[in-house]
């Protein structure tokens, strides 16, 4: 019934999406409003959290901040709408808001059937295993014969199953439902692994008595690749989000940061030189400003800074870049070139 | 007392102790009312020992887990004490659970509207007000609240994503509450109407939204509304829920005032019309008051049940108080402190609740009094 009902309005709304085809771009929509909403998770540890002043903070809130920087040359003229996971991508199509970043996966089914287009990978998830460290564990591979904690019927429980039996291991499963059962049943030494999204596991574990005798183990056994999504039809509003994303990918690359990208500004090398717009004109292309990258930079800095404040060192969650570092540091990240 | 006393002559029973407020309070007495309430037979004094042995068992822990080990002052996580409750984020994150993310130079118009909903209490316990300076205030306290809270007229707009916490709740709650009990009582009337369309419409409306659950209303004025309505015209989100609240709690309380209107004896119905009264006449001062009154019951309980179903806006994204609480919650500081945010919760719905709890005895009691 509830798949019933979501094929219904899914296919209400590519009708819809697909009248408005032609109307004005995004963009200029934007622009014209002075403010750009972006739906965010209501509440998810170092992606999107309200702080004491009801500031929202987090991965994917930055994102939205850094593109309403690079529109408006101003961070802070973006609304947080927060959406649950069955109408955030309704409301992207009925406009309610501009861009969603929130934790959504990219995925062919979304891109394709949905009436919204994908931009550019904003988080590398999947489902990993957290152990206690005094197991002594480093990978899943020695974790043959081991009790692991999975939630019931869920796709995770057959990922486990899949990556298990193709190596030829055994795992006996412990069925629990939900996060803070599954975390409860791990501490009390019930399983010896507890499986769910990376992401997930790091917040359960920043929960725990004592967070840093566990550890979770490199391995992603299912792809999650998390980034916004933006409406089908607006080519030049996505090339805004996802080329906003990829320039604070590039400054990481570029060892542009916050705090000296004043000072590159002076600088005389040329890919260095075109993302800050001090030479080229590829603002102009996208119909923005040219200083559109050294706005967002400055508005909240490269990916690595935003990283390491919201989920990595610099965050109470400890998370490892792992996937989530540049190509070059052997993880995914990899923008285009800005030429 | 003299009456008292020539009853107990006349049965030769003493009148129930408790009765008698002027026998002063002896050891004896307490004894006797314990034995007859908590031990009268083998069986009262298993469940009484059973409850006071639970009690002993729970309570100590409780109490100590709530407030004697817990947290009060502090900065960050490392403050708390392991084990007990940790009470700091809620410190920490008032501000944001009253005002939500509202413009905190604004912040005024928030204390403002508090200030003029809750005025309404006092009010609506007065007795020498006269009720119908009552009524035109709870008619213009939800255009109030809107003007303080949306904006509009001479107030600068606040957007919809602005308003959360306790002034979202308190928003909806009453504006809810005052425009659904105008509303069900025009469908009462309509569904025992004489004209039969004006009955089918109003039987059908009933019958169709109270035979279909809140969650699906709102998930229609969330994900379906829009898809009919021409692009690039979109209805502010907040009114589509309080639509969706009103009008679908105003047909229980409908059903409430349809069934006090029925017991109000056809006589004096009929003795009105004889008297010259017309329609509106009869329903305003012979039949409303009166089945009003024996609906008090029925709909405070429908109001508190109003009142706790403006949580459910949470499905369309809205940070009602509980929505702001739990996100809090998620903050990375603040993980794995699983119980402090529903007792919080608990605590504030129950206070809220159980005021209108005691308005709603207050008015029965008041009713009682006008009877006799």
């Amino acid at each position: 019934m509830k798949k019933l009902i979501a094929t219904a309005i899914i296919g209400a709304g590519v009708l819809s999406a697909s009248a408005s085809v032609y109307a004005a771009d995004k963009l200029e929509e934007v622009k014209a409003r002075g403010v750009m909403k972006c739906g965010i998770h209501p509440g998810k540890a170092g992606f999107s959290t309200p702080d004491t002043k009801g500031n929202w903070t987090g991965l994917d809130v930055e994102l939205c901040k850094a593109v309403a920087a690079a529109v408006f040359g101003d961070a802070s003229k973006v609304e947080f709408i927060t959406m649950n996971s069955r109408n955030r991508l309704t409301a992207l199509v009925t406009d309610e808001i501009d861009m969603l970043a929130r934790s959504t996966t990219f995925t062919a089914t979304r891109d394709g059937l949905n009436g919204v287009d994908v931009t550019t990978p904003w988080f590398y998830d999947g489902q990993a295993l957290m152990v206690k460290k005094e197991l002594g564990v480093n990978s899943i591979e020695e974790l043959d014969g081991a009790t692991i904690c999975t939630y019931p019927g869920t796709t995770s429980e057959k990922n486990i199953n899949d990556y298990f039996e193709s190596r030829g291991l055994s795992y006996k499963a412990l069925i629990v439902e939900g996060s803070a059962e599954s975390t409860a049943a791990y501490l009390a030494n019930r399983c010896d692994a507890v499986t769910n999204d990376a992401s997930a596991l790091a917040a359960d574990r920043q929960g725990m008595p004592d967070p840093s005798a566990n550890v979770i183990l490199p391995e992603r056994i299912s792809k999650e690749p998390l980034g916004a999504y933006v409406k089908q039809g607006n080519d030049e509003w996505r090339q805004v989000v996802t080329w906003t994303a990829m320039a604070l990918i590039e400054a990481e690359e570029q060892g542009i940061t916050q705090s000296n990208v004043d000072e590159k500004l002076k600088s005389t090398k040329p890919d260095v030189m075109r993302l800050l717009g001090t030479e080229g004109s590829l603002g102009k292309n996208f119909g923005l400003d040219d200083k559109w990258a050294y706005n967002a930079i400055k508005a909240v800095g490269n990916y690595g800074e935003i990283f390491d404040r919201n989920l990595g060192k610099d965050s109470a969650l400890k998370f490892d870049r792992g996937l989530n570092n540049l190509y070059t540091k052997g993880g995914l990240l990899y923008a285009y070139p800005f030429r | 007392m003299n009456h008292q006393a020539s009853i107990e002559k006349i049965t030769g029973k003493p009148i129930e102790a408790r009765a008698k407020k002027s026998i002063p309070l002896s050891f004896s007495r307490v004894v006797v009312w314990i034995k007859r309430n908590l031990f009268n037979t083998w069986l009262d004094s298993l469940v009484t020992l059973a409850i006071i042995a639970l009690l002993c068992l729970l309570l100590p822990k409780a109490l100590d887990w709530l407030f004697f080990s817990a947290t009060f002052s502090g900065t960050s996580r490392a403050d708390c004490t392991p084990g007990a409750a940790c009470w700091i984020p809620i410190r920490q994150y008032m501000d944001y659970y009253i005002y939500g993310p509202f413009p905190e130079s604004e912040q005024w118009r928030v204390n403002s509207a508090f200030a003029v909903g809750l005025f309404a209490f006092p009010l609506l316990f007065s007795q020498r007000i006269p009720q119908k300076w009552i009524v035109v205030y709870i008619l213009v306290l939800p255009v109030v609240l809107w003007l303080l809270l949306k904006g509009g007229f001479i107030f600068e707009d606040i957007s919809t994503s602005a308003l959360g916490g306790l002034t979202l709740t308190f928003f909806l709650g009453i504006i809810a509450m005052c425009l659904s009990l105008p509303v069900a009582i025009l469908l009462a009337l309509g569904r025992r109407s004489q004209l039969p369309i004006l009955r089918w419409a109003c039987t059908g409306y009933i019958e169709i939204i109270r035979s279909v659950p809140v969650i699906t209303f709102l998930f229609m004025a969330s994900l379906v509304l829009q898809l009919f309505l021409p692009s690039g015209v979109s209805i502010d989100v907040l009114f589509r829920v309080l639509f969706v609240l009103i009008f679908v709690s105003a047909v229980y309380k409908a059903e409430i005032i349809r069934g006090a209107i029925q017991a109000v004896p056809k006589g004096q119905i009929e003795a009105s019309y004889a008297m010259g009264c017309g329609y509106w006449k009869t329903m305003a001062y012979v039949v409303m008051p009166q089945a009003l009154r024996n609906s008090v019951p029925a709909l405070i309980t429908n109001f508190i049940g109003l009142f706790k179903e403006t949580t459910l806006v949470m499905i369309l994204g809205l940070l009602e108080v509980m929505g702001a609480i739990n996100a809090t919650f998620h903050n990375a500081e603040w993980l794995g402190l699983h119980a402090e945010g529903p007792i919080v919760i608990s605590a504030f719905f129950f206070i809220a609740c159980f005021s209108i709890a005691q308005y709603g005895a207050h008015l029965e009691r008041r009713i009682k009094r006008t009877k006799h």
